[in-house]
């Protein structure tokens, strides 16, 4: 399993949208993405642009040894190193230049996600070795998996702020009410961001006059550099409740489109994350990102902990390492 | 939150290549409208992003850039297009209204493009014409007519493969105008023959003449099935934005047998939808900040060769030359360029 401190590599989707029969085209910030899967089962990533009259090849078709071909006029590339190998109706003694290829992005697909990274064409040598991979996401689905895709109007960075100063208002839990409440300041674990917030049990009573203190506690770990987020739902006794994996990307006109996972415990103790998890053998994801969010409430959001996310580059990592 | 790029990899230092669709050709005329269209009534049309009011008064076919009503109070406002009266050029030619875009005073009807295998009075019955909407400038959409591999692709449905024994094309331009013709031997037959013309023969021999008036977006297209019928079009894609065209498109099927005779014409709307689908998303990726050029392969000739015909026309329009090409001959007859009746 790859594995590394520092991730250039982004998961733009999850597994279950990249299919054999139809290519998928994303954004990634700027960045126009096709993935497709090869008949061997592997993903392949290119620039979801024809160089020859630059309609996007995500229109086209899957063909096999793992290539794309292209929808108006069917050039057709190979996914691994972006070569265009067929131009239709060319003799079979004309060939086609070195120089015609799309640029590749290197693939890794992990934990239910596909993971990107670019690739220098150039260099022909990394194109055949991933140098890199991506770091492992906290991941342990005991149970039945949840996944989707949201797309929501607001920025990647702003997403992820207000995923820290109010994650009541972007994700929803089954069976439990997430808070406003922070618990403890961001600090640095495994290099990755990590905050705390107050839930409650549903229906339940929560910090009150007779209740000294909260029942469950959120963490989301946030990896600088992707904005990959592990959200995740405990006892103070570490009992897992609810899980959820989220990686948000910028995606065209200001939007961040999120692809999450979600799962519990495989065996929770307990009655009411047995609850949870009961809920989510009959179809309830336990912990997801929110379809509809409170714009009026989002737009109001004070500012908390995301005050150390804008910068949370190796800088921020940096000071907070020392703090 | 820093997001990957491709970009560093694609910086190159170029001259600046062609945008489709940034220049508008001027003192051409333009086919706004299909003639039924235009009543006593006001209609309106868009060129080049301009409005253009068409109606009959008493009976007088009349181009305006203001609604009538609203004529007198405007028309200070009128422009050059208008010379300041707020009525453009207009005239009628084979069943279509055509409006002159450029200086009024260079307006003559020696300028209009000929079309030999359509009335010069108009009249061909409603069914043979249509019009479409395409979300791309004119220029790209004239493109997708001088380029022939993407059938296969796109409306294989309709055309069939490119499937043939033989396959030759020549492509010729003058300043104003680029014909390219392809003689087929041995294609698969078309689908819609088969389907519609009762043509029952597995393969056929084409020979398909497109000529293009550059400046007027204007397409004439004669093709010639055998065994089958000649499919004569009009297609003209006018230039309403800098992101869309409006295509008139007239049929001439009155020597084909029914129901091809019928529904040829009406096929121009699956084709037109086929070509928006590639159109549209093709369209706004000419405008990328970062430049890089189109990829070619030997089948481009044509519509590289023009681009570059374009690229000729703007460069001279851009040092005020408007003049048309002393090898132009826009209102000549094309019968023989065409091979009208000819063997293939
Ligand atoms: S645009 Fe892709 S093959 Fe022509
Ligand atoms: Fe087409």
């Amino acid at each position: 399993m790859p594995t590394s401190q520092h991730s250039d590599w982004w998961a733009i989707a999850l597994s279950e949208e990249v299919s054999g029969d139809k290519p998928l085209g994303l954004r990634c910030g700027d960045d126009e993405i096709v993935l497709f899967r090869g008949d061997d089962g592997q993903v392949r990533a290119l620039e979801n642009r024809c160089p020859h009259r630059r309609v996007p090849l995500s229109l086209g078709k899957i063909k096999p040894g793992g290539r794309i071909q292209c929808g108006y006029h069917g050039w057709t590339y190979d996914g691994d190193s972006g070569a265009c190998v067929v131009i239709p109706n060319l003799r079979p003694n004309e060939s086609i230049s070195p120089r015609y290829r799309t640029e590749v992005w290197q693939v890794c697909e992990l934990h239910g996600f596909v993971y990107v990274t670019p690739s220098n064409t150039s260099d022909e040598a990394a194109l055949a070795t991933p140098t890199t991979a991506p770091l492992s996401p906290v991941y342990s689905p005991g149970s039945r998996e949840f996944y989707g895709r949201v797309t929501l109007g607001v920025g990647v960075d702003h997403f992820i702020a207000a995923l820290m100063d109010g994650p009541q208002l972007l994700l929803a839990a089954s069976g439990v009410k997430l808070t406003g409440d922070v618990v403890a300041d961001p600090y640095l674990d495994n290099g990755k961001l990590v905050t705390r917030r107050a839930a409650v049990w549903r229906g339940q009573p929560g910090f009150d006059a007779f209740h000294h203190q909260y029942p469950l506690i959120l963490t989301l770990a946030i990896t600088p550099g992707s904005g990959e987020v592990s959200a995740e739902i405990h006892t103070p006794e570490d009992e897992l409740v609810a899980a959820c994996q989220l990686a948000p990307i910028g995606a065209a006109r200001g939007t961040t489109s999120v692809c999450w996972r979600s799962w519990t415990a495989a065996n929770p103790r307990g009655m009411r994350p047995g609850l949870v998890a009961m809920a989510a053998k009959a179809g309830i994801a336990p912990l997801q990102v929110r379809r509809q969010v409170d714009w009026e409430k989002l737009g109001g959001l004070l500012i908390g902990p995301s005050r150390h996310w804008p910068v949370a580059n190796s800088e921020t990592i940096r000071l907070l390492s020392v703090s | 939150m820093n997001q990957p790029a491709l970009s560093t990899s694609r910086q190159r230092q170029l001259p600046p290549d062609w945008v489709p669709g940034e220049f508008p050709l001027r003192n051409a005329w333009l086919p706004v409208s299909n003639s039924r269209h235009v009543g006593s009534r006001p209609t309106w049309r868009t060129l080049h992003s301009r409005p253009v009011f068409l109606w009959r008064q008493q009976g007088k076919l009349t181009a305006t850039e203001f609604h009538p009503a609203k004529l007198s109070d405007k028309r200070q406002a009128a422009s050059e297009f208008t010379a300041g009266s707020g009525y453009y050029p207009v005239l009628e030619r084979y069943g279509l209204v055509w409006v002159w875009y450029g200086n009024p005073d260079d307006a003559h009807e020696s300028l209009v493009p000929n079309v030999p295998y359509i009335p010069a009075e108009g009249g061909l019955p409603a069914y043979m014409s249509g019009h479409l909407h395409l979300n791309s400038c004119a220029e790209l959409a004239m493109e997708n007519l001088l380029d022939l591999t993407h059938s296969d692709f796109v409306h294989a449905n309709l055309i069939g493969d490119e499937i043939s024994e033989q396959d030759e094309i020549t492509v010729d331009t003058t300043s104003e105008t680029i014909t390219m013709v392809r003689t087929c031997r041995g294609k698969t037959a078309a689908p819609i023959m088969q389907k519609a013309g009762g043509i029952k023969a597995k393969t056929q021999d084409l020979r398909s003449t497109i000529h293009i008036y550059v400046r007027s977006h204007v397409a004439l297209v004669y093709s010639r099935f055998i065994p089958g019928f000649d499919v004569p079009l009009l297609h003209c894609s006018t230039p309403e934005s800098r992101n869309s065209c409006r295509v008139n498109f007239i049929m001439n099927t009155g020597a084909a047998k029914a129901p091809f005779r019928y529904v040829m014409p009406q096929a121009g709307y699956m084709v037109g939808a086929q070509d928006n689908s590639m159109l549209r998303p093709q369209a706004p990726r000419y405008h990328e900040q970062i430049e890089r050029r189109d990829l070619n392969s030997r089948f481009d000739a044509a519509t590289t060769q023009y681009r570059h015909l374009v690229q000729q026309l703007t460069a001279r329009q851009q040092q005020g030359d408007f003049a048309y090409g002393s090898d132009a001959n826009i209102s000549g007859d094309k019968t023989a360029l065409l091979r009208i009746g000819m063997p293939i």
